[in-house]
């Protein structure tokens, strides 16, 4: 194979002005940062490019959200677009399942060095001067559910290549990820048997590279956390290619709100004031960690605590999430804490209680046979009127919370029963 | 908690009461009505409470004196307090400095005031309020089951509300209002709502980008019609523009044809003329302003009077201007001499007195005289002196105006000769100022003749030269010879036919042909130079005759010159002689006689008006005269009477010595003073007469400069009032002084009119040059009279005005038809244009025009229109923050329904808890109530709980039913309550202090048995609890009494109430 050396970056799931989920009652300076923090991300994976002088950009799919997407967000895709090409960098896209093809309008605004791949691969050449450095092969979702495990087309491809073969494929490899729907299903030898010296994949979130060379297998996963389960650090990737081999594929960050999903123990923990703190001690040290941008935290305090100094009458996770929203915002950098849950954090000393043979004992085990069976739980709510209503904003998660509402319930019971009021 | 005792400062009929010892059990208070009962419970509630918040009455002591008391308590951690009750306020008793105040009750009760009243204290009244509606009471009931529940303070229903309350916060599943949920609904679906308003916005940018596509192509086509038709116009208006100037233009040069004959007027010949006129007007002006001046010079030559006969008496003037100070002294010094002369002569006078007196009458100082007589006899003396040197003086006077008398008289008749002389001549006066107008206007005849001479003797010589010069050249002319004269030349042609014929005989012909040539040669080069000479002489003939064509011109100009000049001059002179005739002068010495005679007449002139000053001085000299010969006259009536009043005293005097003294021929008593005063007389006498002749020397000094400078004054026709000396020689000096200035003046006068007069000349020569300029100007412009002249320059300047707005129209339509070869092809179509037509075009290109440019503008409108939506859905934000605040509003819905889901469950837990602990275990209060109730009803009935609906069941346990409500008795309801009240006071004195229960005839529908029953129960309850029962039934006592055991740990105390006051009773037990 010739030596060809060039620079190109590999983003995908862009998920252009996709909402950001799991979140409500946000201040309203947070708002905007969240809303446009998706375009922001595409800005900065532009940016990217231009600082590395790259020589042109991969798009794994996803750009869009969803079919419906915002002329907003078709017009800063096409604004980006532009800015790289205007510099000579092309941009190769294929479509996923957020943003299929039959969901796409006309880019007859878009230059020329802005190809998307269409429903069949199809191989593109990249030129620079008049001579040919890499191929670009791609194919792109033609509807939003593709379950056809696209890899095997590109094993058509022939073995033998001039350049530097990119396939660029929006796809699921080996089921990795539980959280994303099983479309294009492939594996890791589908996709080591074709010819293809890099593999620029999309549709998994998390940045991963499966196998670093021969050939590479990389998702760069998306470029903006949108709620607490795409917490961590997201972005695009920079590959460089020096005579025809990769000599080094490195992260570049995109994310300008990073979500943090973290824990709390507060075993120990001598007062109320001192959970505060420790809590506030880790917004600082994210803020440490990933200075300049901005940060979305849901922290998970668990621990046991001495009862006779902090009752559960006083642990209110609401009242203590205020709390901490207030203190962050008095911040130029304020973490915004997504929310705060309470788990298995015992003021009570509920073996004692329940064996005292009085009423609260008979609440615990009342709350204690429930729990061996939670359907139960459904039972009872659907008795009750409302359940239908609150049940709609439940969604099909709410069966994975039954024993988080049991747990909240027999807290707020015992903190009526034993005499603080409200929790 | 136990109430070891009180005592009563005043509260209410309470004064000054106490309790030492209150047994901790059993405390029966009896006493019969508004004994006080009710005021000690409220006493008691009060110490442990305090008063706060109560309302009605205070129980202020109805004796007066302070309110409030003490109460001990013990805890039951064996500590004692003192409760403080001042007025309203409660304090316990502090080891510390002092009390401490109690807001809200004591710390060690943990139960507030409301519970103790509704549990710890029950009073008929409570029963009296259908006792078993009590027992319904979801809040009591509540209680009753919390209590028995260990749920300590909690009331089951307040948990249930609460849970339900915020359940239906969050989701309302009636009435109106939505709930938490339920707005977050809304809110989304307002949200879907926006979002569906804001619609496809992909697709509404796409038909704004082709809508601005379209609306870009028909700007495109109607700016090109517009462009199309702004040409159109601008051709139609360039016509028009063109029409006017070209036709004026036209105009132009048709009347240009009529302003040829100005073409050859000299440039700026009007300018020049006028010029001319200007200057020489100026000159005119300057002339005529200088002659005025030069006459008002003369006027004020001639009204210059100098008055020579001051100056001719200079010498003497400025003589006695030297003596001025030697002169101004005489009278002073003629004054002091007169003082001292009369001194002098007073002395002598005296002295002669002495002598005649002291001869005549002896001595004065020997005499006796009286003082007054004294006094009088000096009077006299003085007035006998003084009138004497009044005499004296008046004598001087007298001689002293006689003798100017006869000087003024003398002059007087001169001047009078004088003027007699002169004074025939003042009716010549008027005839002289004819005579010095007309010597005024030969005077300025003459010198215009000069003048007029002058030029004509400029023009004479001017054509003498002429002719002279014409006669020189005529006389050059033809005079012009040859270089070689002809003669010569013939000779030499001769000579050369000669030699040539000769050559032909001669045997040697070189000679001859030599000669020939040489002949030839000379010949040849005479005709050359000849010719050479002829066309110089023809050059200098033909300059000869310009220049004697020029002279001619000349001198036929100069000649009528000349004869106007002559013609002038005669008319002068006879102008002259006319004048000089009138005023009887030679003509021939005209010139400077007329100046001089004018110099005579004015000086007679002069002299007659000071004849005329002269005699009116004379005239006032003359009646100065004669007052003063008044003057004269009257003194000497005056001196004559002064002789005669002198006589007239001396007689007196005599008279009076005569009879005062000694006769008048006595002897002097003192001889040798008399001959004392007779020397001394004579020396004054010789000093007398030294000074009287100084005093004349010095008077006759002073008269004869007086007179001199009367004189002088006279002559000089000077007034002087004061007959000072001084003051004449001051006026004469200054009299000569002003002369002086006259003279120089005139002197000064008289250069100024020579310079004005050479001025005035010079201006005149000035103006004829400049006439003759003008002459010249005009014809050079072909016009004889100013008019025409003025007409022909009118003419020229309008061709030149034609020719430049000619050029300046041309000029203008080649910039309006763009360069010279467009209007040469637009000049066929100017020729062929009707404004009419096009104006005709401009309107409807105008219109056109116009709207066009409103469908422009409006399609412009459009399209900004358009590209500001685009714009503005270019970055709009609004579906994007849309789809997030719904994401936001769905989590937030999701969160509520969790947390209504988790509030729902704890409610459903709670329930089905208490179904469990209703199934499993009985409350322990109704437990005990009804242990309470078998006790007070001797076993008959018992009591249970229902959880189903929260009713305490009554039951029958010897029938083995349950007694409904409604089956209940009073009593029965009574009985019932009271129990549960009871059990509950003391669940609850479980959980926290003991309090002690207060009753107040609770048993009053009890009958004998039930009672006895009740004091049991008492007495159990009392273990725990102190009682403080109070009743008006004394018979209680008994029954309490009798059912109390021996031994009981804590018997019962019995207290009666007395108006007041509170007395322990003991109470025997019946056993």
């Amino acid at each position: 194979m010739p030596g060809a050396s060039f620079r190109f970056i590999h983003c995908s799931d862009l998920h252009i002005d996709s909402p950001f989920t799991g979140l409500s009652r946000v201040d309203e300076k947070y708002r905007s940062l969240l809303s446009d923090s998706t375009f922001r991300a595409l800005d900065r994976v532009i940016d990217t490019a231009v600082q590395e002088k790259a020589d042109f950009i991969v798009m794994a799919g996803d750009v869009y959200d969803s079919g419906k997407h915002s002329l907003r967000a078709r017009l800063e895709f096409r604004d980006a677009v532009l800015r790289a090409c205007e510099r000579n960098i092309d941009i190769f896209m294929v479509h996923g399942n957020h943003d299929p093809l039959n969901s796409w309008s006309s880019d007859a605004d878009l230059p020329d060095n802005f190809h998307r791949f269409g429903s069949e691969l199809e191989t593109v050449f990249f030129k620079r001067d008049g001579i040919t450095l890499a191929e670009v092969c791609g194919i792109s979702y033609p509807v939003g559910e593709v379950w056809e495990n696209f890899s095997l087309r590109f094993q058509d491809l022939p073995r033998e290549r001039a350049y530097f073969r990119i396939g660029l494929l929006h796809c699921n490899v080996g089921s990795i990820s539980s959280g994303h729907e099983n479309y294009s299903p492939c594996t890791i030898d589908d996709l080591k048997t074709a010819s293809v010296d890099y593999w620029a994949l999309g549709h998994v979130h998390n940045a991963r590279i499966i196998n670093a060379s021969d050939p590479a297998i990389v998702y760069s996963g998306n470029t903006q956390g949108r709620h607490v389960r795409e917490s961590g650090r997201k972005g695009c990737y920079v590959i460089d290619v020096v005579e025809g081999r990769i000599s080094s594929i490195s992260f570049r960050d995109t994310a300008n709100v990073l979500w943090h999903d973290l824990d709390i123990d507060i075993t120990g923990v001598p007062d109320l004031e001192s959970i505060v703190d420790l809590i506030r001690g880790k917004c600082a040290s994210i803020r440490r960690e990933f200075p300049a941008i901005s940060h979305v935290a849901r922290f998970t305090v668990s621990g046991s605590v001495d009862q006779n100094k902090i009752s559960q009458d006083r642990i209110n996770d609401e009242e203590m999430l205020e709390t901490l929203r207030g203190l962050e915002s008095k911040r130029l950098d304020p973490v915004w804490i997504e929310s705060l849950r309470f788990e298995g954090v015992r003021t009570f000393d509920r073996e004692r209680l329940i064996h005292e043979e009085n009423f609260v004992s008979d609440f615990l085990n009342v709350t204690s046979q429930i729990r061996e069976d939670p359907s139960e739980i459904a039972n009872i709510l659907r008795g009750i009127d409302g359940y239908r209503i609150a049940s709609s904003f439940m969604g099909a998660e709410k069966e994975d919370l039954w024993a988080e509402i049991l747990e909240d319930a027999e807290r707020a019971g015992l903190a009526r029963l034993l005499g603080s009021g409200r929790s | 908690m136990k109430i070891t005792s009180f005592s009563i400062k005043g509260f209410g009929i309470f004064t000054n009461s106490k309790v030492d010892e209150t047994g901790n059990g059993i405390c029966l208070f009896t006493g019969q009505n508004e004994s006080g009962k009710s005021t000690l419970m409220r006493f008691i509630r009060s110490c442990l409470f305090g008063m706060k918040g109560q309302r009605g009455s205070i129980d202020e002591p109805l004796n007066g004196g302070s309110h409030g008391g003490t109460m001990d308590i013990v805890l039951e951690d064996g500590s004692t307090q003192r409760m403080i009750l001042d007025g309203r306020k409660l304090f316990f008793e502090d080891s510390g400095p002092g009390n401490i105040q109690l807001e809200d009750g004591p710390p060690w009760i943990s139960v507030s005031r409301e519970l103790f009243d509704r549990v710890f204290c029950l009073g008929l009244e409570d029963l009296s309020k259908e006792g078993s509606r009590l027992l319904d009471d979801r809040s009591v009931r509540n209680r009753l089951f919390s209590a028995s529940a260990g749920l300590g303070d909690i009331s089951l229903t307040e948990v249930f509300s609460s849970l339900s309350d915020e359940m239906a916060s969050i989701i309302k599943t009636r009435g109106r209002s939505s709930g938490t949920v339920g707005d977050l609904k809304h809110k989304i679906s307002e949200v879907d709502s926006k979002m569906l308003e804001l619609g496809d916005a992909g697709k509404r940018y796409s038909d704004l980008q082709d809508k601005k596509i379209t609306l870009e192509g028909r700007i495109a086509e109607i700016s090109g019609e517009i462009e199309r038709t702004r040409r159109e116009l601008n051709q139609s208006k360039r016509l028009e523009n063109l029409l006017g100037p070209w036709n004026e233009l036209k105009g132009i040069e048709e009347s240009l044809k009529f302003l040829m004959a100005a073409e050859n007027f000299p440039p700026s010949g009007e300018q020049r003329f006028l010029e001319i006129k200007k200057q020489k007007d100026s000159f005119l002006k300057e002339i005529t302003g200088k002659e005025k001046f030069l006459e008002k010079k003369r006027i004020e030559l001639d009204s210059l009077e100098i008055n020579w006969e001051v100056l001719k008496m200079e010498g003497e003037i400025e003589k006695l201007r030297d003596e001025r100070s030697a002169i101004s002294g005489l009278p002073e010094e003629n004054a002091v001499l007169g003082q001292k002369l009369e001194g002098i002569k007073k002395e002598l006078n005296g002295l002669l007195e002495q002598i005649a007196n002291s001869w005549e009458t002896g001595d004065l100082e020997s005499a006796d005289l009286s003082f007054n007589a004294r006094q009088e006899a000096a009077k006299m003396i003085n007035d006998i002196s003084d009138i004497r040197r009044e005499r004296s003086t008046c004598n001087e006077m007298l001689s002293k105006l006689q003798r100017e008398q006869e000087r003024s008289h003398g002059i007087y008749q001169d001047i009078k000769n004088d003027l007699l002389d002169y004074g025939e001549r003042i009716p010549e006066k008027k005839e002289l100022e004819r005579d010095f107008a007309s010597i005024d206007q030969l005077r300025d005849v003459l010198e215009e003749s000069s003048r007029t001479s002058e030029k004509a003797d400029h023009l004479k010589q001017s054509v003498s030269e002429n002719r002279k010069r014409v006669e020189d050249l005529i006389s050059k002319r033809g005079s012009s010879k040859m270089f070689i004269p002809y003669p010569w030349i013939a000779g030499m042609v001769i000579l050369l036919c000669g030699s040539i014929i000769l050559s032909f005989f001669m045997p040697d012909p070189l000679p001859a042909l030599l000669a020939a040539g040489i002949s030839g040669f000379v010949t040849a080069g005479s005709f050359l130079l000849n010719s050479v000479q002829s066309r110089n002489n023809r050059k200098i003939e033909s300059e000869l005759e310009k220049e004697i064509t020029r002279l001619d011109q000349r001198y036929e100009e100069l000649v009528p010159e000349l004869d106007e000049y002559q013609v002038r001059m005669k008319k002068q002179e006879l102008q002259i002689r006319d004048l000089a005739g009138g005023l009887g002068i030679d003509s021939s010495m005209l010139k400077d006689e007329a100046h001089l005679f004018r110099l005579s007449l004015k000086n007679r002139f002069n002299r007659l008006k000071t004849i005329s000053k002269m005699v009116d001085d004379l005239e006032r000299a003359h009646f100065d005269l004669e007052e003063k010969v008044r003057f004269l006259e009257e003194k000497e009536q005056y001196s004559q009477v002064l002789e005669e009043k002198m006589e007239g005293m001396l007689k007196c005097w005599r008279e009076w010595l005569q009879a005062h003294f000694l006769p008048v021929d006595t002897r002097p008593s003192d001889l040798a003073g008399m001959v004392q005063n007779i020397l001394s007389a004579k020396r004054v006498l010789s000093s007398l007469k030294d000074v009287t002749a100084e005093y004349e020397r010095t008077a006759m000094r002073l008269h004869e400069k007086n007179d001199l400078l009367d004189r002088l004054v006279s002559r000089g026709g000077l007034r002087c009032g004061v007959d000072d000396p001084a003051v004449k020689i001051d006026i004469l000096v200054s009299a000569l002084g002003v002369q002086k200035d006259r003279l120089r003046k005139r002197d000064h006068l008289q250069d100024n009119i020579e310079q004005l007069l050479l001025d005035i000349d010079a201006q005149k020569e000035n103006f004829s040059r400049y006439q003759k300029e003008l002459d010249e100007l005009l014809k050079t412009a072909g016009c004889e009279k100013e008019e025409d002249f003025f007409r022909l320059s009118r003419d020229s300047r309008d061709l030149e005005e034609l020719r430049k707005n000619s050029r300046h129209i041309k000029s203008r339509i080649t910039g309006i038809a763009g360069s010279e070869e467009e209007l040469q092809k637009l000049q066929e179509e100017l020729e062929d244009s009707d404004p009419i037509e096009i104006k005709a075009d401009i309107d409807t290109c105008r219109q056109k025009l116009e709207r066009l440019e409103k469908i422009y503008d409006e399609a412009q409108k459009e399209l900004g229109a358009t590209e500001s939506l685009i714009r503005e859905l270019s970055v709009d934000k609004r579906q994007s923050q849309l789809i997030q605040e719904r994401e936001f509003l769905l989590t937030e819905a999701s969160r509520a329904s969790r947390r209504w889901m988790k509030l729902a469950l704890c409610r459903s837990l709670i329930e089905q808890a208490m179904e469990k602990y209703e199934k499993e275990r009985q409350p322990e209060v109704v437990e005990l109530a009804g242990r309470y109730m078998r006790t007070i009803t001797g076993g008959r009935y018992g009591l249970l709980s229902s959880f189903d609906d929260h009713r305490i069941v009554l039951t029958d346990l010897v029938h083995d039913q349950k007694k409904e409500e409604p089956a209940w008795s009073s009593g029965l309801a009574d009985q019932a309550y009271i129990c549960l009240r009871l059990s509950l006071a003391v669940v609850l004195g479980r959980m926290s202090e003991p309090l002690p229960i207060v009753l107040d005839d609770i048993h009053l529908r009890f009958d004998h048995e039930r009672q006895k029953g009740l004091a049991r129960v008492l007495l159990e309850v009392s273990r725990v609890h102190q009682v403080f029962f109070f009743s008006c039934s004394p018979a209680f006592r008994q029954i309490l009494s009798g059912v109390t055991p021996a031994r009981h740990s804590k018997p019962p105390r019995y207290f009666s109430l007395t108006s007041g006051k509170v007395a322990e009773d003991e109470v025997k037990q019946n056993l």
